[in-house]
Order: C-alpha cells, then structure tokens, then sequence
C-alpha cells in the first residue's frame, strides 16, 4: 500500500494536469498552474504529446465557413424589435398606473362593467344616502314656516301705481295663454297675484278703466272683475 | 474579439444603453457584434440563425445593460455568455440538440465521408499517409468536415478555449456550468474529432516543440 501510494498520487496529479494542457497552451493559467504543467510536461512524453496536438489544433481551428458582419439594415430590424419591445413593456406601465387611480375613476370603471339597471339602483341609493347625510350634517336650523304666506314673482308691490287697480278671479279651466290674450284686450298688466284663492289684481290706464271692465266681464272664464279703490 | 476591444469602453457604452441611449446601443452593435456573431456563426452555420440570434443579444443588453457587473468577469464573457444561450435557443427551437451534430449525424457511420469535401476524397485517394498527415490544406478540410460533425456543446468549448483564448473559469461562465464539467467535456471534443479525423485517416500533428 505505501508503494502504491505514491504511483497513485502521481496518476491523480497527472490526470490533473493533462486537464489543464488546453489552457496551458491558450496561456490563461495562473503562474503556478502553468509552472506546474510545465514541469510536468516536461517529464511526460503523454502530456508533451497532448500539448503539441493542442498547439497545432490552434492552428488548424476551422474558420467559419460564411462570415457575419453587422450592418446597417440588420441593426435597423433590431432598432425595429426594440421599439417593439418598449411598446409592451409599456401596456404592463399602463396597468400599474392604473393602481394608482383615484377612487372616484375606479368607481367609474367599475360602474362602467356593471349591468345598466344596477347602475341606475347603485346611483339612486347614492344620491338618497349623500342626501341623509346632508340632512344629518347640516346645522339643525327650523325651516322657515311662511305661514301660509302664498307668494308670486307679482307679488312684489309696485313701487309706482299711476292707474286703476281691478280684481279678477277666473274660472278653473282658463289657461295662461287665453289669461294673457284677455290681459292684451282689456289693456291690463297683471300688479299682483295669483293670490291664495287664485285672484289677480290688474292695473289698468284711468281712461280705460271702464272699457277694461267691460272686456273682462265680457269673457265667460271671468268670475270676478271688480275696481278696486 | 475579446481581446482586442477596451473593457472599459464597453461598460461606458453599456451605462448609456442603461439609459436608453440609441447612439451608445448603435456604437456597442458596431464594436461588439462581430466578435460574438462570429462565434454564434460556428454555432449555428446559418447566417438568418445567426442574424436572429445576434438581434436576441442585443435586445438582452438593451433591457438588462445595467446588470453587467466587471466585477464578474470580462464584458466578453458575460456577452459569449448570452450569445451561446440564444444560440441554443435557436438550435432547440429548430429542433436540434446541444448534444448533437448539426450535420446528420446518423449517415456517417455508414456513408463514411460521402459528405466531404469533393477534393478531399481526391486528396486522400491520391496521397500516401504521411504526406495526408503533413499537407495542411488536406487536414484544413478534413477538420473543416470533422467540425461540422460536432455538437454544439462540443464545438463551443473548443472554440472558446482555442479560438477565443477564454480561461476555463470564463467558458464555466460562459456555457454555464461548473468548471470540472467543462474539462471533461473539453476532454471528450478533442476525443472526438481526434476520431473523426482518424476516420478520414489523419490526425493532428504532433511535431515541433511545446511553445509555453
């Protein structure tokens, strides 16, 4: 065994070595390793031979057989590919910008997948909610109680009343439209009303009063004309 | 290749393509490509294949230039790097294996030498063996045709330790895998095109002196 010992450390050592010969040659060893393949080629005829065949297969390494060469066309295709390349990376950017919408535009975009009635349902309730909540936040001030107060944009007093003043009252069924035809006819602008009982008070020039109240009277859908002092 | 071009204008250039510098990414296709298109065209043997692998590259440096480390080697090697990968990319995806030739294979054994070079099978007919053993041009093309029929794993790491120069760290990087592998796989490439030289009745000359 001590015997063998040695031999076999040789072999090891030799196994070894003859494995780094390709780089030996290439000359990319470190300084020991190379040292070390040196002194060993040196005194092994095996591992000289192997050195000499690695040195001459550098000499006869086979050229490509067609040669590449860049171009501008080829470099061109790969600009094309890289534009490509930016257009998707860009749609995953979208996405992620997406996140950072704000509430309002992720609601919308989810309303926008919802079917149209459960929108309408979904708006509805938001709109009565936000309304019990003005309700319920807003300072707790009476509402106004008019008291019966019944009043019109006429109900304004005039501040110059140069004519006559007549009080109408007209049926159910008279329409604004032939309210103001009559008006025209009897000369007659509208001072104040309706009233709560549905009068109007209607001035008229002093030289026509007794005409107007002629052509108000005239009218069936007049229940009441009467001067009013 | 990786020996001629500055490192250290490479990472210059590669720090501009990080900020999406065209210019720079133009510069780098016109310094870098050739040395690695060269490589993937010993690879691959087709110029669309190797075009297409090329574009693979540089679309890499473009969306990863700022993962380059010099700490970790050579910019070469991390280029080889990426370039011997899309090249298996490209093999796989064209159905072929790493591990096998891309000639056919499965003709030679019985149609021995068929495919070689018309004035190869001339030469051999023609010369004694010694003097097939010495003429260079005669080895040139019986290497040329031994070449073709080794497999894309093999044929890298010969031409990256005796074409490129590259240590037997950097081919580890390079091929991606541990370093006693690439010895050993270093070891069974020269095994094998020693025996298919021998098959056309040649071998590699062992003349001379050790020149380290």
């Amino acid at each position: 065994m001590t015997e063998n010992k040695p031999s076999n450390t040789i072999a090891t050592e030799h196994t070894e070595l003859e494995g780094l010969i390709p780089w030996y040659v290439n000359g990319t060893l470190s300084t020991e390793e190379s040292a070390a393949v040196k002194q060993h080629i040196a005194v092994c005829e095996q591992c000289q031979s192997e050195a000499l065949r690695c040195q001459s297969l550098v000499g006869q390494l086979p050229a490509a057989q067609e040669i590449w060469k860049p171009s501008a066309a080829h470099f061109t295709g790969i600009l094309a590919n890289v534009d490509k390349l930016e257009a998707a990376t860009a749609k995953p950017d979208t996405s992620r910008t997406k996140t950072t919408l704000g509430l309002f535009q992720r609601i919308c975009a989810c309303l926008s997948q919802t079917p149209s009635p459960v929108r309408w349902t979904l708006a509805f309730e938001t709109l009565a909610f936000a309304a019990l909540a003005l309700f319920l936040v807003l300072p707790n001030s009476p509402i106004p109680k008019t008291g019966g107060v019944f009043e019109t944009l006429s109900n304004a007093e005039s501040s110059t009343t140069k004519g006559k003043s007549i009080r109408l009252v007209f049926s159910e069924d008279m329409t604004t439209r032939e309210l103001f035809d009559l008006l025209k006819q009897a000369k007659a602008q509208i001072r104040q009303g309706p009233s709560e009982v549905g009068s109007y008070t209607i001035e008229v020039a002093s030289k026509d009063e007794a005409q107007s109240l002629s052509v108000l009277r005239a009218n069936p859908k007049v229940r009441l004309a009467q001067a009013v002092e | 290749m990786a020996k001629t071009v500055d490192d250290a204008l490479g990472i210059a250039l590669l720090k501009r393509i990080a900020a999406k510098d065209r210019k720079a990414f133009e510069e780098f296709y016109y310094l870098y490509a050739e040395g690695f298109g060269r490589f993937l065209m010993k690879m691959l043997k087709q110029q669309d294949w190797v075009d297409e692998a090329v574009n693979d590259v540089m679309l890499t440096i473009w969306q990863s230039a700022e993962r380059y480390d010099p700490e970790r080697g050579r910019l070469s090697t991390w280029l080889f790097g990426i370039a011997h990968n899309k090249g298996l990319k490209i093999l796989e995806r064209n159905g072929r294996h790493r591990e096998q030739s891309l000639e056919d294979y499965a003709g030679e054994v019985d149609n021995d030498g068929d495919d070689a070079p018309e004035h190869y099978h001339a030469a051999i007919s023609a010369s004694s063996e010694p003097e097939r053993m010495v003429m260079g041009w005669e080895l040139g093309d019986a290497m040329t045709w031994a070449f073709s029929r080794l497999s894309a794993d093999h044929l890298a790491v010969i031409d990256l330790c005796f074409g490129e120069d590259y240590s037997y760290q950097e081919i580890a990087d390079i091929v991606g895998c541990p370093i006693n592998t690439v010895k050993t796989r270093l070891f069974h490439a020269r095994k094998h095109l020693a025996e298919l030289l021998a098959r056309k009745g040649f071998s590699l000359p062992e003349q001379g002196k050790v020149m380290i």
